[in-house]
């Protein structure tokens, strides 16, 4: 998966959690400040990645940075570990 | 409580920790007359008496609950069984080691707290993390996976009394989980690996929640819930008894999900936003 297309994903599952329109990321964009998610839809999104891309993430560890770029870079990381 | 019963505890109580907490009490006595220090010397190493207090009692409790028969878990009379009866022995026996003169500092120490719940029977890993108000009152029925957080006021018990009977069943919690504060586990709880539960949330007997569910705050689970693995419970929601939450599904903020209601592996509950 190319960091492209998993902004796009991203984006995609972010629509589906908030129940409204896919929003429009780059890589500064915050998930909490510009986004407008909150802890319950945070969660929701860590537990699509878990599930839809066999990826572990412990509580909190998504949390550090919740730009879009550092999280990219995390999802990646993750999945060329696994 | 039976007033009777009730006398027969505060005698076993009394019984139990003369027998615990005396040896250890005269052990450190005994040292510290043994020792040619100065008194300012002996007034200053307090806090060393005070450990080594703390490693007797803590030998000594592990030597008095070897002796005592295991509790099974299930469902006995109560106090007419001899279930019971080896039950109000081991929860005399925490409560000593609960005693305000000493609990909060012996959970101040990753070591000392260690110690202290494995000589009480807790399948308890080193590298976990408490407040110094966690309180477990059935201890010889309650695992912690390494990595675990149990936040302030955390609350777990083995057993469930009503109606003459006593419940006990093991509490479990998985490695690398949250308890958030104030956290309410029953028997028969079971969190799954890596799962957040809120603060404030209650979970009655026989509830399982899976590996990285999250949970958010202030929520009731009702007997017998079910959560499936990654699955998100909203703020405040209330699932009543038997409900079952598939695999990632969501259940919305302030839901109250009814008896028996099964929601499918990544459905949402209600299906739309109120």
């Amino acid at each position: 998966m190319t960091r492209e297309e998993l902004i796009g994903q991203l984006a995609e599952w972010i629509g589906e959690i908030t129940e409204a329109d896919a929003p429009l990321l780059t890589e500064a964009s915050h998930l909490v400040e510009d986004v407008g998610l909150d802890s319950l839809a945070l969660a929701e999104l860590a537990a699509r990645m878990r599930m839809r891309l066999k990826i572990k993430i412990k509580p909190g560890e998504l949390r550090s940075d919740l730009r879009v770029g550092p999280v990219v870079d995390f999802v990646l990381a993750k999945l060329q570990a696994s | 409580m039976n007033p009777v019963l009730a006398l027969l505890f505060d005698l076993a109580f009394l019984a139990l920790a003369l027998v615990v907490v005396g040896p250890s009490l005269a052990g450190v006595w005994l040292l510290v007359q043994a020792l040619p220090l100065p008194g300012w010397a002996l007034w200053g190493l307090g806090p060393l008496w005070y450990v080594l207090f703390v490693l007797g009692l803590t030998a000594t409790l592990a030597a008095v609950r070897l002796l005592l028969p295991r509790l099974a878990p299930g469902t006995h009379a109560f106090p007419g069984s001899r279930v019971a009866v080896g039950w109000l022995l081991h929860f005399a026996l925490q409560r000593i080691a609960n005693l305000p003169l000493w609990q909060p500092a012996v959970f101040c120490f990753a070591s000392l707290r260690w110690l202290m719940l494995r000589a009480l029977g807790a399948k308890v890993a080193f590298g976990i993390q408490t407040a110094t108000d966690v309180r477990l009152v059935d201890p010889s029925l309650f695992e912690v996976g390494p990595g675990s957080m149990l936040a302030a006021g955390t609350f777990a018990a083995g057993h469930f009394i009503e109606n003459g009977q006593i419940l006990l069943a093991p509490v479990r919690v998985a490695a690398g989980v949250q308890l958030m504060g104030q956290v309410t586990l029953s028997p028969g709880s079971v969190i799954g690996e890596n799962a957040v539960i809120g603060p404030g949330t209650k979970l009655l007997p026989h509830v399982s929640i899976g590996a990285d569910a999250f949970v958010g705050l202030g929520c009731l689970f009702y007997d017998a819930v079910q959560v499936g693995a990654n699955a998100v419970i909203g703020h405040q929601a209330t699932l009543e008894r038997g409900v079952v939450v598939g695999e990632g599904a969501v259940v919305r903020p302030f839901a109250r999900v009814p008896r028996g209601t099964v929601i499918p592996a990544g459905g949402k509950y209600p299906t739309q936003d109120a």
